[in-house]
């Protein structure tokens, strides 16, 4: 995301400064397009791809003002709520003819939806027309005539709000799905004579822990200023797909609840996929499933019927060029696939014209939908080749692989698009092959070294031929260093005389304690960077290595100084270079499981995650608590003095942090203003 | 039979993977292609030049030019057609809307007292007024063959506004202006016009006068305002000067009077109606990107004007000292050529206006209907002086709005050549396509343009390689190798041997640093990538097989990890270096480069890569761009120019100048034209896309399209390289592109040879089969016989027919199959 915030911030500050540049000054501008298309990569980054719609046709003709809907009929007619002229405009895009359906009562049209198929409760053709300054929703034949006007709900449940439609959509039963401006109480469900039947999902307010600190302790204008508005989103566009599928948008902060595709219960089936834009204006699906929304500062998102997304392009530039809206206000498609735009602001209608590889993507997706893996596997090897870095093509080819149980193949896939749940998936029936292939063999292999080292062992006694190994052994174990390291293992074994002995200067030494802080550093960047790819989060190359020596030796460091001085009037007995010793002797179950969980994320899928965690909490907990021992035994602390101790430490730690920062922040501010005087005088006295 | 056209060369079926998956039933056009030909003029307007104050200049055999001295209109007719041009709307500001409203009202008075009969009534009433008269300065605006902006300071000396003056005459309170034109040493050819200014300025105390020559010859007429020609007080506040702002315009409102009759004397009246002007078939050729088209549309949208910097905006001429580009939007395309041109009707009549001085500060506006006056209308203005955000502090805070204390420097010569009919007696069709071979003849003869007449085979294909790109790396950058000068090779020998010709190659990132941030100034190599003697060899082996390998070097943009900014970078006047910020992966701020320096740079860097054996030179960045330099030892545009002329003129018989995007000025020495752009920047006042600098060029060097590799490999694209003449170009790496992920180097996201392989034979072949016919021919008209159907013609005889569209198209007995193209006549 990190380049995205930037790719905004860039962005945004030319359109603040409406500044434009008309030259090409990147090293390519390669695109048949006026944008970009950007899908992701597997650091969730956006990355350029191949366009995906080039700009289609500009309709600048029809006199429209502030078109604020558009949609199709049956008859593949453009539909467009012309709010600024009262009118609803049916445009037939291939004979470029057009006529006006209006009603003296319809002042402000801005929600549309046609009916496609008749039913039972609705006729194919007709129209329904939201009109939120009448208050109402008029109800059209085909040909214009005005059949039903539906106004405010007369139930004593709707009694105390206002009804001003702004969107609509209809289902095969009639029942009317009208989204309300300014309500946030959910999308208004209206019956197919107009009765209230309630309300249709409502948005929630999701609140991170700071949101909800905030929300406790500042007014309301407060945080109003900081941009924090805690009343739930409010439904911009509603839209029901040909299988009755409710798909809903909204604009708000909260990402969860922008893009909704509702279950029968009005719940989202959505709620976990990620949100390309956010403050969604309007929303489509077509025949396949395929989710399209517009976005208010201009961009098209596409997702697959899962919401997985696709690729997004499009802008919000005063540029009047096409493609790139002043104001994105509706989207639909066509039977063909095109995808048509009303910009509200500069009053016309834009179309887009899929590329072949936006078609390609699209039946790759189709293909694997209908279990059609080999032709999907095929299509999306031939989107690769145009696109290395489309994670979405590897995701898609991994998932196709996964069903024609090609493991391998689907694991080396998900890897690259950094798909860890699924990898993991495939990793499991993999090592499950391996397992059921290897299994007999491995516990054969078992038995046998057993035996064989009960054989041994029993012979041994007899002939001692193992004496020679065991001296070479035990003479290893006998140099100083290696005797002073492995000493960890008693300490962590048996505490409290191990300190006692490392105290004592009998068992340990300095270099003994460093070493094993340098071993327990690397078996922390072990941990940190080497884990197996499906708990493996961050890159090696993405990590600051600076920041993790230096948070390691600063934290350790800190800990020793603090507690020695802490201590020291505290009337602990024990030296500075004793606490050395007794913190880094306690590292020995950190070590230990740092390198066990790093080699178990290897064969770990998903689902021993909790494994993994348990065995690093352990040795954790465990450290700590020799750490607190080494504390007791050293200072010859009591219980209770020892808690102090440390609490105290921890204290006069944060304190020191505190300082550090601040000294390090003046003395960087210093830096600065030095260099910027340097900086001004070369370029401007002598540049 | 000679004269029998014969079949040569058939449909090329593309294979499926080029095939377009879906299918649809008739070939829409939108802004990217060209659309079907313009109404034709059922009637040639008739001008009474005997009337309306008009005195005859001079005739030749061709034209009559008539001023109009009370308006300053200079009229043009065209004896072949019979076509009078204006270069303003000649609307008499004396006949207003007000002036009529008040004769009806009189008229309508007296017809009430019974004083006249209602024919009488009619007759003084019934009128069709332009509306322009309804506001001051909309005549003036319409009439005036020249118009200036100046500078005014407002209540605060920092405020700069700009106030317009018109040369046609105004007297008010705010400032007068007289305006006269008189023969020069009793040359009937030779006309000067002066316009005189005074009272300008919030103190009313500053004056400028202007000088125009025009000269009327038999191909238009010619107008001249030289540097010294400008003289004043107001001088250094001058913003920029219009020519023949409404020459061509079309449109309009016209408020119609109209008497009413009634039965009783008291119900008569009369009513005003305001009455769009009917559209005539048309349009205005701008030189956005590959060429445009704005046809005459009568919009029911107010929508920005297309307003062009020829050469590209100067980014120290801006207001702000540094630019802003979006990862959204795809750069602007620059106008390369100093030319417009505006077509009345089908083949009837048109003209082609181009600066043979002072180019480099000519902007080219076209105004879309229902903007403002409800006219389409299309002309040029010169830059004179601008305004910037000038900065004291250290951080840039409170910048000072000023403008620049001298104006640019330089004379305009803009030159209005008229075409007339079909083309069939002069070659020129009064169509962008004559627009682009007059100027191009123009060109020719002023020996900027040579025609090649090539002998080659076949057609050729650039193949460029992404060698390496720098990413961060723990301690400073590491340097990602995609392709070394080993693969380049490799990779070649394989082309070649599958029978590809004619190939050329440019390595991007050869050096040490790679692309980003490789030294301009120095020629170090790296063996990781490639060393001296590798690529030494890899010349020397590919010189063997025919295979033009080269350097690529971008020579405009720098950055401060790749070289100091130091007496390398440009000014901008605010004082600070002028910069520009990108959307890149890991460098995303850039500088310029002095364009000594990047001639400087050039000449050091050519001298080490012909002496290792290269045969050409691969340049971008100064190619293409124009920068005034506010150093000390800074230089003009203009200075600029000459300096990049002069130095490619010194490798015009040592090397082979391949030049990415070059600006007109650098025609005369390019030989192979890269990265030739195919579409306009699609504003939307744009309907149509038109390969006039293809046409322009074709013939005179090799014309290569952008990377197939970025969206432009489908059978559409093919079509289109076949249609434009271009040949085929790609970027090649060895290695996977997501090596190079987190390089500025990651909008090249498809790059890998073995995934190309197949495509590069597929398009070369296709593109192959059509256009080595005509290698060597020059291109003579191109005609849209329906929507999607293209039939480009060549001064060999060929004609080569392109259906864009999904269904069989016939062209008199010629099937051209759907998606595909067919290539007739010939030896």
């Amino acid at each position: 995301m990190r380049l995205f915030k930037k790719f905004m911030v860039l962005s945004l500050s030319a359109l603040v400064l409406g500044l434009a540049i008309s030259s090409s000054v990147l090293r390519t501008d390669a695109s048949s397009s006026t944008t970009y298309t950007y899908a992701l990569d597997d650091d969730y980054e956006y990355v350029r791809t191949q366009d995906a719609y080039l700009p289609g046709q500009t309709i600048t003709f029809l006199g429209l003002d502030a078109p604020k809907d558009i949609t199709f009929n049956s008859q593949n007619e453009l539909l467009i709520a012309d709010s600024g002229n009262k009118r609803v405009v049916v445009y037939n895009t291939q004979t470029k003819t057009s006529w006006d359906i209006t009603h003296p009562e319809m002042v402000n049209p801005q929600g549309l939806f046609a009916v496609m198929n008749t039913s039972a409760y609705i006729t194919e053709g007709d129209i329904y027309v939201a009109d939120p300054t009448a208050g109402k929703v008029f109800h059209f034949d085909a040909t214009g005539t005005l059949l039903q006007t539906f106004g405010k709900p007369d139930s004593i449940m709707y009694e105390t709000l206002l009804f001003q439609p702004e969107k609509i959509a209809v289902d095969k039963a009639g029942i009317m799905y009208v989204v309300s401006k300014g309500s946030s109480d959910g999308i208004v469900q209206l019956s197919n004579t107009g009765g209230f039947l309630g309300f249709f999902s409502a948005n929630k307010v999701t609140l991170s822990l700071r949101e909800q600190f905030q929300q406790f302790i500042y007014s309301d204008e407060q945080l109003a200023d900081l941009g924090l508005n805690f009343t739930p989103p409010v439904f911009t566009s509603v839209f029901i797909d040909n299988n009755g599928i409710v798909y809903s948008s909204s604009s708000s902060q909260f990402r969860n609840e922008n893009m909704k595709k509702h279950n029968t219960q009005g719940t989202n089936m959505l709620s976990e996929v990620f949100l390309s834009n956010t403050k969604l204006i309007d929303i489509f699906t077509d025949k396949s499933g395929i989710i399209y929304t517009a976005d208010q500062g201009g961009w098209i998102d596409v997702y697959t019927n899962d919401g997985e997304f696709i690729y997004t392009f499009g802008g919000s530039y005063d540029f009047a060029i096409a493609g790139i809206f002043k104001t994105l206000a509706s989207i639909t498609v066509d039977d063909n696939g095109h995808i048509w735009t009303a910009d509200s602001s500069n009053s016309y209608i834009q179309s887009f014209v899929p590329t072949d590889y936006a078609n390609m993507i699209y039946e790759a997706i189709n293909d694997y939908n209908e279990t059609r893996y080999d032709e999907s596997i095929a299509i999306w090897s031939e989107v690769l080749k145009l696109n290395q870095l489309s994670i979405l093509a590897h995701n898609g080819i991994a998932k196709n692989y996964l069903q024609t149980e090609e493991y391998e193949l689907a694991a080396y896939h998900f890897e690259i698009a950094g798909n860890r749940m699924l990898y993991s998936e495939a990793f499991w029936e993999l090592r499950n092959i391996w397992l059921q292939e290897y299994l007999l063999l491995i516990i054969g292999l078992s038995l046998f070294g057993l035996v064989a080292v009960i054989a041994i062992k029993a012979t041994d006694k007899r002939y001692h031929y193992l004496t020679t190994a065991r001296n070479t052994i035990s003479k290893v174990k006998n140099v100083r260093i290696i005797n002073d390291i492995l000493y960890m293992k008693n300490v962590a074994t048996k505490p409290n005389d191990s300190f006692y002995y490392l105290r004592r200067k009998a068992k340990g030494s300095y270099l003994g304690a460093t070493l094993i802080l340098v071993l327990a550093f690397l078996s922390y960047l072990l941990f940190v960077a080497g884990k197996g790819f499906i708990f493996q989060f961050v890159d090696l190359k993405d990590m600051d290595l600076g920041s993790i020596i230096l948070g390691f030796v600063v934290v350790v460091g800190l800990f020793i100084v603090c507690s020695y001085m802490i201590t020291s009037i505290q009337d602990g007995e024990g030296t500075v270079g004793e606490i050395y010793k007794g913190v880094a002797y306690s590292f020995y179950p950190f070590i230990l499981a740092s390198i066990s969980a790093t080699l178990f994320s290897y064969v770990a899928t998903t689902n021993e995650l909790f494994l993994l965690n348990t065995i690093m909490v352990i040795g954790v907990a465990w450290t700590l608590l020799l750490i607190f021992i080494s504390v007791s035994e050293i200072q010859n602390y009591s219980f209770g003095e020892t808690i102090k101790s440390i609490l105290l430490t921890i204290v006069f730690i944060l304190v020191i942090l505190l300082v550090l920062s601040f000294v390090q922040m003046t003395i960087k501010q210093l830096f600065v203003f030095f260099e910027e005087i340097l900086k001004e005088g070369w370029r401007n006295v002598i540049g | 039979m000679l004269s029998v056209k014969k079949l040569i060369l058939l449909m090329v079926a593309f294979v499926a993977t080029m095939t377009p998956i879906v299918l649809h039933a008739a070939y829409v056009s939108t802004g990217r292609d060209t659309d079907v030909n313009p109404d034709t003029l059922d009637e040639i307007p008739v001008v009474d030049f005997d009337e309306g104050g008009y005195a005859l200049l001079m005739q030749n055999s061709t034209y009559e030019f008539y001023w109009q001295e009370q308006r300053d209109v200079l009229a043009v007719f065209d004896k072949r057609n019979g076509y009078t041009w204006k270069t303003g709307l000649d609307i008499d500001p004396n006949v207003t809307k007000a002036t009529q409203a008040t004769a009806c009202k009189g008229a309508l008075r007296d017809y009430k007292d019974g004083d006249i009969s209602f024919g009488e009534f009619q007759d003084e009433c019934d009128a069709s007024i332009n509306s322009l008269t309804g506001t001051t300065t909309g005549p003036l605006q319409a009439n005036s063959l020249i118009y200036f902006n100046y500078y005014s300071k407002g209540e605060s000396d920092s405020i700069f506004s700009q106030s317009t003056v018109y040369s046609s005459y105004l007297k008010s309170s705010l400032y007068k202006v007289t305006s006269k034109i008189a023969k020069v040493n009793n040359d009937s050819s030779h006309w000067r016009f002066t316009v005189s200014a005074i009272n300008l300025g919030v103190n009313k105390d500053l004056d400028l006068e202007i000088i125009a020559d025009i000269y009327l010859s038999d191909e238009g007429f010619k107008l001249e305002i030289l540097n010294e020609n400008l003289t004043g007080t107001a001088l250094p506040y001058l913003s920029n000067i219009g020519i023949a702002n409404y020459m061509g315009a079309v449109g309009g409102v016209n408020a119609v009077y109209t008497a009413i009759d009634a039965i009783g004397e008291e119900d008569a009246d009369y009513t005003v109606v305001d009455v769009q002007e009917e559209m005539i078939g048309g349009y205005a050729f701008v030189p956005d990107g590959t060429g445009a088209l704005i046809r005459f549309r009568d919009n029911s949208v107010s929508l920005r004007s297309f307003k062009a910097t020829i050469y590209g905006d100067d980014a120290s001429q801006s207001y702000q000292n540094y630019l802003t580009t979006s990862g959204a939007y795809v750069p602007f395309k620059t106008a390369s050529i100093p030319v417009y041109g505006i077509a009345h009707g089908n083949n009837q009549a048109a003209f082609v206006a181009y600066a043979t001085s002072g180019s480099e500060y000519m902007s080219i506006i076209s105004v879309p209907e229902e903007n403002i006056y409800k006219y389409n209308s299309t002309h040029v203005n010169f830059n004179y002086n601008f305004s910037y955000n000038k900065l004291y502090t250290l951080d840039g805070d409170n910048p000072v709005p000023s403008i620049w204390e001298d104006i640019n420097h330089f004379d305009i010569v803009m030159n209005y050549n008229f075409l007339a009919g079909d083309g069939s007696t002069d070659g020129y069709p009064a169509n962008y396509v004559g627009m682009a071979l007059k100027y191009k003849d123009y060109l020719i003869e002023q020996e900027e343009l040579k025609l090649k007449n090539s002998v080659m085979d076949n057609i050729g294909i650039r193949l460029d390689f992404l060698m390496a790109d720098s990413e961060n790396s723990i301690v400073g950058y590491n340097t990602m190798v995609a392709t070394t000068a080993k693969d380049v090779v490799n990779i070649l020998k394989d082309v070649s041997s599958k029978g590809i010709e004619n190939i050329s190659s440019g390595m991007l990132g050869w050096q040490k640093d790679g692309l980003t941030l490789g030294n301009p100034s120095k020629t170090e190599f790296a063996s990781k990538i490639g060393s001296k003697a590798a690529y030494r060899n890899a010349i020397e082996e590919m010189k063997e097989l025919g295979i033009d390998l080269s350097f690529y070097q971008d020579y405009y943009l720098i950055n401060e990890e790749q070289i100091s900014l130091y007496r390398n970078a440009t000014k901008h006047p605010a004082g600070w270096y002028g910069r520009v910020l990108t959307y890149n992966e890991m460098i995303y701020e850039f500088y310029y480069a002095r364009p000594l320096k990047s001639v400087e740079w050039l000449h050091k860097q050519s001298k080490t890569f012909l002496k290792m054996g290269a045969d050409s030179l691969t340049v971008s960045g100064m190619t293409s761009n124009l920068i005034t330099d506010y150093t000390a030892e800074g230089t003009t545009r203009t200075q600029a120019i000459e300096l990049y002329r002069e130095a490619f003129a010194s490798y015009d018989d040592t090397a082979i100048l391949n030049l990415t995007k070059p600006n007109s000025y650098l025609y005369k020495y390019t030989d192979r034209y890269l990265q030739m752009d195919v579409y306009t920047t699609q504003f939307l006042i744009e309907t149509d896309t038109v390969p006039f600098l293809q046409i322009l060029l074709q013939n005179t060097m090799e014309m290569y399209a952008i990377y197939a590799n970025f969206s432009f490999y489908t059978t559409h694209d093919v079509l289109r390289m076949i249609d434009f003449n271009l040949y085929p170009s790609f970027i090649l790496t060895q290695q996977p592109s997501y090596v190079l992920t987190d390089t500025n180097s990651s909008i090249y996201y498809s790059t890998e040879y073995a995934l190309y392989e197949e495509l590069i034979e597929e398009i070369y072949f296709s593109v192959n089969g059509a256009l080595k016919e005509v290698i060597g021919a020059t291109w003579i008209n191109r005609e849209v016989l329906a929507s999607g159907l293209i039939r480009n013609t060549y001064s060999n005889g060929v004609e080569i027919l392109i259906n864009y569209g999904d269904s069989t198209e016939m062209v008199g007995t010629t099937q051209v199959p759907a998606s595909s193209y067919v290539v007739l006549g010939g030896e």
